[in-house]
């Protein structure tokens, strides 16, 4: 059952219909292009939910393989499957799909033919990113994404698009290719470019070779995470692009540099990625403490969810590589929850934004009136930002600090120090918007959320409580992967200490013989 | 009998050439189409015959007219691609034949045929004199053609400097031969490499006479010029600009698709002995090229100007192939060539669509806002521009690919780091003709006549570009075959 690819051929298929389609009917109205690109996607979404519910969590490998030679003569392959990491993604992305069309529902009406498209060929690649069990497949699904997302911040961006869609594909590209030739590398060396092999090979090879691997990897996906200090391109593309621009950028694409780490660095070069470790904890510190910081300064909402979107990746870092269960597992929660979370802010902005033409936040004051089930909605998502026990984000932090407790206090505590601030900043956005009197008139006018609007966030607010209530619902399937993952590292560390151990051996036995 | 059968091919092309020239002057004063179709039949004819020699028997290796001219499966493959683009490119000046605002003159297919010739018996020469001919009847023809609007100052200046330039590395190309024949006493290439080879063995390397070493540079600096690698560029941009958009179309794929194929047989064949002493001089111009083409393009807006230098930047990362060496060198670059081929094919018929109005469309920026009135072109000039900023799925990556692979395989690594460094730079300013397409207003109303050929030329184009990635292998199995003779 080639059913993996069909999930990433299907919204593909979608845009050779609409374009068939277009063909035929001259005279295509928006709604039905968009009501089609919708259509697609909730297929798909559907098609991802069979897959999750056939999917067995007790089983540690591959799952709905699909393997056919596709470079014969360098032995590479179409291969497909997924494990409970992949499969959690493959569904943020099937779920933030839909929504990102709703979300474009009314604001867009500019070459809606293609703002649909694009959309559906970013849902097809980043699926296959996911999906991926072919070093080379990943590679070209995962540079692949930067074209529709290029037009997408390009075209229905802000005043500033250009600049920020140039540096978005410039930044990314540049990471990207340092990994291409790392990619490369590996393949000369090893002849193979199966990813569930080259776990096996290549944490042997020497520990230079697994550092420089490892850092032309960690450029690549440091930048897509973003890490501290290559987040500058994320704050720019946030603000310029679309809602649904900035929900996609937002909810999966930061999420390939995780899933990147997790799926390639750490368990190809377990070495490296001790011996890289504390570098990326000082800088997920830095991330989480410093951007937290700016994001309390920030006078534009969507400039501040950007920044609290890369303090929120820092505890995706941290938790990634303290390699104790938790920690990796919370990292991967966070993600997801972080996917949904940060995404569901974004729309919020973009409904404001619809209505007052400007993401000010002094514009905004005593919302709560006028738009009073946009406030609860907003409310929601606000605390499942911080952390509040109960929704999706608590989990994923909570998780993620006591993984690194484990490691190192004082990085805890630092990192700890990220709620406090998360929580400043968040509460203090809600205040000045939500509360407080009403100084413009025209908020007065403000409608409160309609139909689609509603149906853009309910299905949103309702996964956070449930993954907020039951995070089993998730773990359970991630975590025969993360252990495997964590199995990876523990056996690198062992043998470093074996050889330390036989060194020390050696040297005594050297002593004893000169006594 | 089996000489005058594997020179079929140049044959057909040659007495193509000469019936169409009286007959052009007589009967094809007004309307050039009545030349152009028929040597479009000549061209498909002559590429048939290739098919022909490719079929009848396993060619091994035939010397032709007194060691003039060699045959090998490498050179059937070359002389396929030369023809099959000769006759593509020559598809793309069907609308310029008809049209009635300035109307082609009749001799320019006369010229491609001869010109094709020349490229044709380029790849295949076996000494230094008919590769020296080949040459002049290559590139003589491409002067005409590029001053052939000789009302034009500007076609007039590029005819001028291209020819001039291209005779100051004709001649270096003849000191250096007359420095190679000094020392070795022959001027064929079989003899010249078994005597480099004595050599080589006789003499360490970096300690053999100089005249040795200044010989095969100067022979591969004229090279070097007619693929426009840097430092040996110059004329590039200016003669792109100056030509006729259709010659320059030509002027961007055969002669410089010949070029590299001669280049890696010289290299691999007959300075096959000193081709380690050569490699610094590779690296240094492969690195410039590379660069020069990323760098240089950034601020031009004649977009024929841009795509000179973005041809330099691909010679730089086929010379990477080149530089490599060996079999899966040699294999990254003919397929590396096929690919660049394709999509200069596409970007020219893109351009050559829309000027086939009297208004030009020169400056890249009056291509603003194209995507709102008309969606497929856009996407067609999209598809093309990301193919050769080498963002994947599209075919442009993996030619990339390979050549960087190749590189690897060296332990070239550097070198790759190099190329995909350039690859990014380069990509601003492809990804900035797509921003001017798809993000910025309409400036000037942009309107052009459908022309059936070229839409099916940008169509194939594009669409190959999409659908490479399901179909790797076939273009390399072909390369790989070829690159065998090489290697």
């Amino acid at each position: 059952m080639l059913i993996l690819s069909a999930l990433i051929i299907l919204p593909i298929l979608g845009v050779l219909f609409l374009l068939g389609l277009a063909r035929i009917q001259t005279n295509l109205k928006n709604n039905t292009i968009k009501l089609i690109g919708l259509a697609v996607t909730i297929l798909n979404l559907g098609l991802a939910i069979f897959i999750w519910q056939n999917f067995d969590p007790y089983n540690i490998n591959l799952q709905f393989g699909e393997r056919f030679l596709w470079i014969s003569e360098y032995n590479i392959f179409y291969a497909l499957g997924v494990d409970g990491l992949s499969i959690t993604f493959v569904l943020l992305t099937a779920f933030l799909l839909p929504i990102c069309i709703l979300a474009g529902w009314n604001s867009i009406n500019d070459r809606v033919m293609l703002y649909i498209n694009t959309f559906l060929v970013l849902e097809s690649m980043l699926i296959g990113v996911f999906c991926a069990a072919d070093l080379l497949l990943f590679y070209v699904f995962f540079e692949a994404v930067l074209i529709p997302m290029y037009i997408i911040i390009g075209v229905w961006g802000g005043e500033r698009r250009v600049y920020a869609s140039f540096k978005f594909f410039l930044y990314t590209l540049f990471g990207s290719v340092l990994m291409l030739v790392a990619v490369l590398y590996l393949y000369n060396q090893t002849g193979t470019m199966d990813i569930a092999t080259l776990v096996q090979i290549m944490p042997k090879q020497a520990l230079i070779v697994q550092q420089l691997l490892w850092l032309a990897f960690f450029a690549s996906f440091a930048v897509k995470v973003p890490m501290w200090p290559f987040h500058t391109w994320l704050p720019d593309a946030h603000v310029q692009a679309p809602t649904a621009g900035s929900v996609v950028l937002a909810g999966v694409m930061l999420k390939l540099g995780g899933y990147g780490f997790l799926r390639l660095s750490i368990p190809m070069f377990p070495s490296a990625s001790l011996y890289f470790a504390p570098v990326v904890f000082y800088l997920s510190i830095i991330a989480v403490v410093y951007t937290s910081c700016v994001a309390l300064v920030q006078e534009d909402m969507k400039k501040l969810i950007a920044y609290s979107s890369v303090a929120h990746m820092g505890y995706v870092t941290a938790g990634l590589f303290s390699f104790t269960t938790q920690g990796i597992e919370g990292a991967v929660f966070q993600m997801i929850s972080h996917g949904l979370v940060s995404s569901a802010l974004f729309l919020c902005v973009g409904i404001l934004y619809e209505r007052a033409h400007t993401k000010e936040i002094k514009f905004y004051s005593g919302l709560a009136t006028s738009m009073p089930i946009f406030a609860l909605a907003f409310m929601v998502f606000t605390l499942a930002s911080i952390g509040l026990p109960g929704t999706s984000g608590f989990v994923g932090e909570f998780m993620v600090l006591s993984g690194v407790f484990q490691v190192n206090k004082i990085f805890a505590t630092f990192l700890a120090l990220g709620l406090v601030l998360g929580a400043a900043y968040m509460l203090w956005l809600y205040k000045r918007i939500m509360f407080g009197e009403v100084v413009n008139e025209k908020i007065q006018k403000f409608k409160d959320i309609n139909l689609t609007e509603q149906l853009t966030l309910a299905p949103v607010i309702a996964i956070v409580i449930i993954l907020g209530v039951f995070p089993n619902f998730l773990t359970e399937a991630i975590s025969p992967a993360v252990n495997k993952v964590k199995m990876q590292v523990m056996l690198a560390e062992t043998k470093a200490v074996q050889k330390l151990n036989n060194a020390y051996e050696e040297i005594n036995w050297v002593e004893n013989e000169n006594d | 009998m089996t000489e005058f059968c594997l020179l079929m091919p140049e044959l057909i092309l040659i007495f193509g050439a000469l019936v169409l020239l009286p007959f052009g002057a007589f009967f094809a004063k007004n309307d050039s189409s009545r030349v152009l179709l028929p040597s479009l039949f000549v061209l498909a004819i002559s590429a048939l015959s290739i098919c022909l020699i490719d079929k009848s028997k396993e060619v091994s290796a035939v010397t032709l007219l007194n060691d003039f001219l060699i045959v090998n499966g490498y050179i059937i493959f070359a002389k396929y691609i030369i023809i099959i683009s000769a006759f593509l490119v020559s598809i793309m000046y069907l609308p310029w034949a008809r049209s009635k605002e300035y109307a082609m003159p009749f001799e320019i297919p006369i010229l491609i045929l001869l010109s094709t010739v020349g490229a044709s018996f380029l790849v295949a020469a076996n000494n230094l004199l008919s590769l020296y001919l080949a040459l002049e009847l290559m590139s003589l023809s491409l002067y005409v053609m590029v001053a052939i609007q000789r009302n034009n100052p500007l076609s007039a200046e590029a005819g001028l400097k291209y020819f001039i330039l291209g005779a100051l590395s004709s001649g270096l190309f003849l000191f250096g031969t007359s420095l190679i024949y000094g020392m070795v006493g022959s001027i064929n290439f079989s003899v010249i490499s078994e005597y480099y080879y004595s050599m080589a063995i006789t003499y360490e390397a970096g300690v053999m006479p100089l005249a040795f070493v200044l010989g095969m540079l100067m022979v591969l600096i004229a090279f070097f010029f007619k693929l426009s690698a840097a430092p040996f560029h110059m004329w590039a941009p200016d003669v792109y600009q100056g030509a006729p958009t259709a010659v320059t179309a030509y002027l961007a794929t055969v002669p410089k698709l010949a070029t590299i194929l001669l280049l890696m047989r010289l290299l691999f064949k007959v300075f096959a002995s000193f081709s380690i002493s050569l490699q610094p001089i590779l690296y240094i111009v492969c690195v410039a090229s590379l660069f020069v083409g990323s760098l240089g393009a950034i601020m031009q807006t004649n977009i024929k100007r841009l795509l000179a230098y973005s041809s330099i930047g691909h010679i730089g990362f086929a010379l990477i192939g080149v530089v490599s060496g060996h079999m899966s060198g040699v294999k990254a670059v003919l397929l590396y060539m096929i690919i660049y081929l394709i999509m200069t094919l596409g970007v020219f018929a893109c351009l050559l669509l829309l000027n086939n109005k009297s208004s030009d469309y020169e400056s890249t920026y009056d291509l603003a806002g194209l995507s709102h009135e008309h969606p497929y072109l856009a996407a067609a000039i999209s598809i093309l521009m990301f193919s050769m900023a080498g963002i994947p799925p599209l075919a442009g990556f993996f030619a990339k690919f390979y050549v960087l692979y190749a590189a690897i395989q060296e332990d070239l690594i550097w070198l790759a780091v190099f190329g995909v460094i350039a690859s990014v730079i380069a990509a601003f300013y492809y990804i900035n003709l797509v921003k001017i397409i798809y993000f910025d207003e309409v400036k000037k109303e942009i309107s052009f006549n459908n022309c059936y050929y070229l839409n099916a030329m940008i169509l194939l184009a594009s669409a190959f570009n999409l659908l490479f990635i399901a179909f790797p292998t076939k273009f390399l199995l072909l390369a790989e075959i070829s690159a065998s003779w090489l290697i």
